[in-house]
């Protein structure tokens, strides 16, 4: 195929309009190389140390090898601590802020937690050391950490089936727009369940496991700095089969969540957060505009989880070998019968994706960073 | 830089004659899929550091540049991927309105332009076209089969063509 010499002038052009400081970009790789060799020692230390660690603790006390109750108290997990200011780490926070626990073993780029439902795993998206993100799991201990998805194409934003069995993901195995997968547990058996020509993302499951809702992207051309105009939710039968709109208000709907009943569907609709009916009927405000990110439904169906984004700090969040600025969100609670909605202490977790994960109806699982 | 490793003292090339011939032409290449030229300066830094950390195994120069490419392109594209999944960017903090720092409205009308091509087929065009690489290098460091990088290639540049308001050409 030839080329065109009216493209190739323009992108030549435009591409060379600007000036590159090429001594200062070499004299930036020398110090990352430097810096990751350092990093290499430290963490080889750091490794050793925790496998002697994990041995003092199985020799003294070994919780999970006798097994896990099905809804275990967080004060099984390790100890929390002290989080520096920019820093991540998986937390077990009370309602009011107060660390529980934190699991261990997860990879720095660790994001997009989500927990099985037998409280045993957690799965969860990290590039682990490579380009591409892909998805992994871990069990709470932090041991036997696999990975899941292959390497040559992004997997992003899993979600358990409510058995425990499969995880629901977006994928995008040709490098083109992204549909929504399920595989089996263990990273077998991928079956597809949407074949739109958009984005979709956000998958969850309905509590029964019959169903997977999700974010469409609509009809309008996906563009990555004008993204998202006019996002639907959407259901499809996790067996597969055909999808269902749910929204069709002007304006963008997303994050959907399922009650624990299932008889309700939590999400936001332009600035505000909203609930409506399973099938996509009577859709009502819960909070007015406003500035509402990732919301869960707790288990016993009284308190939604949200993010509400601050714009005083943005931490500098690693991912795929590079750190960028993410937006930060401040975690919220909001008691569903009275419409009270207050912050869980001074809890931030970068990205919207990185969802908040109720634990148990006291005690909310975060990839917290510190602020 | 300081190279003094066995692996590298035992290269018929040395990185650093890599790094000065090939960096500006990921970085720019990086920039264009990003649409972000200051982004694609880091992420260059970014493909070159894991260059020089395999270049035991780096076995001819155009290896050294279909690795940086590669690496550059797809952690463009992934920022790409993972700005679009958050929506930050209907309320403002993710958004960008312009770039301030635009010495040229040459680059503002193409990064524009190269906004209606699809993630892939950007990548097709730049590579193909700014980068100068055969669809079967870009096939290679897409993860694609050669004809599936013409049928983008070929669309990309249709759209392109459209946005920057030049006539088609005959692609044969």
């Amino acid at each position: 195929m030839t080329g065109d010499p009216r493209l190739r002038d323009r992108l030549q052009v435009a591409a060379e309009s600007y000036e590159l400081d090429t001594e200062a970009a070499r004299s930036s790789v020398a110090v990352g190389v430097q810096t990751r060799q350092r990093n290499r020692r430290i963490a080889a230390f750091v490794v050793v140390a925790v496998i002697v660690g994990l041995l003092v603790d199985a020799v003294t006390e070994a919780p999970f090898d006798h097994g896990m109750p099905a809804n275990p108290s967080p004060s099984v997990v390790v100890p929390p601590r002290t989080l520096s200011r920019g820093h991540q780490d998986a937390a077990i926070l009370g309602l009011d802020g107060s660390p529980i626990g934190r699991i261990p073993g997860l990879p720095a780029d660790a994001s997009e937690l989500d927990l099985s439902p037998d409280h045993r795993m957690l799965a969860f998206v990290t590039a682990d050391g490579g380009v591409q993100a892909r998805i992994a799991t871990i069990q709470v201990d932090g041991t036997h950490l696999r990975m899941l998805t292959p390497q040559n194409a992004i997997a992003e934003q899993p979600a358990w089936s409510p058995d425990g069995s499969r995880i629901a993901f977006k994928w995008s195995p040709d490098g083109g727009h992204t549909d929504i997968y399920v595989m089996d547990a263990d990273g077998s058996n991928f079956t597809r369940l949407t074949r739109d020509p958009f984005e979709d993302s956000a998958p969850r499951w309905s509590p029964d496991g019959s169903t997977v809702i999700y974010v469409n992207a609509g009809t309008r051309r996906w563009k990555d700095q004008q993204f998202l105009q006019s996002p639907d939710i959407y259901t499809v039968p996790a067996a597969g089969g055909h999808p269902t709109r749910l929204t069709s208000e002007p304006g963008p709907d997303l994050y959907p969540d399922y009650s624990p009943d299932g008889t309700q569907i939590v999400y936001r609709h332009g600035d505000e957060l909203r609930v409506m009916n399973a099938d996509g009927s009577g859709s009502h405000v819960l909070l007015p505009s406003g500035s509402y990110f990732a919301p869960r439904w707790s288990p016993d169906g009284e308190r939604i989880t949200y993010g509400t984004y601050s714009g005083s700090y943005r931490p500098n969040v690693g991912f795929e070998g590079t750190k960028l600025k993410r937006p930060l969100l401040i975690l919220h609670v909001l008691d569903v019968a009275t419409g009270a909605s207050s912050p869980v202490g001074r809890t931030g977790f970068v990205y919207d994706l990185n969802a908040p994960i109720w634990w148990s109806n006291d005690a909310i699982l975060i990839r917290r960073v510190g602020v | 830089m300081h190279l003094d490793s066995d692996a590298l003292a035992t290269s018929p090339f040395s990185f650093d004659e890599v790094f000065a011939e090939m960096f500006p032409k990921v970085a720019r290449t990086a920039g264009l899929v990003a649409r972000d030229r200051q982004l694609g300066s880091d992420i260059a830094q970014e493909a070159f550091t894991r260059l020089y950390e395999r270049w035991d195994r780096i076995a001819s120069t155009d290896h050294a540049r279909n690795f940086a490419l590669r690496v550059a392109v797809n952690l463009a594209r992934s920022h790409l991927r993972r700005r679009a999944a958050a929506p930050f960017g209907l309320r403002g903090p993710e958004i960008r309105v312009s770039d301030a720092t635009a010495s040229s409205d040459a680059w503002l009308v193409v990064a524009q332009a190269l906004g209606d091509l699809s993630p892939t087929q950007r990548v097709c065009v730049v590579l193909v076209d700014y980068a100068d690489l055969d669809t079967d290098d870009v096939g290679t460091i897409l993860g694609i089969a050669p004809s599936t990088v013409r049928v983008h290639l070929a669309r990309g540049r249709h759209k392109l063509r459209a946005a920057l308001s030049l006539p088609e050409e005959d692609e044969r």
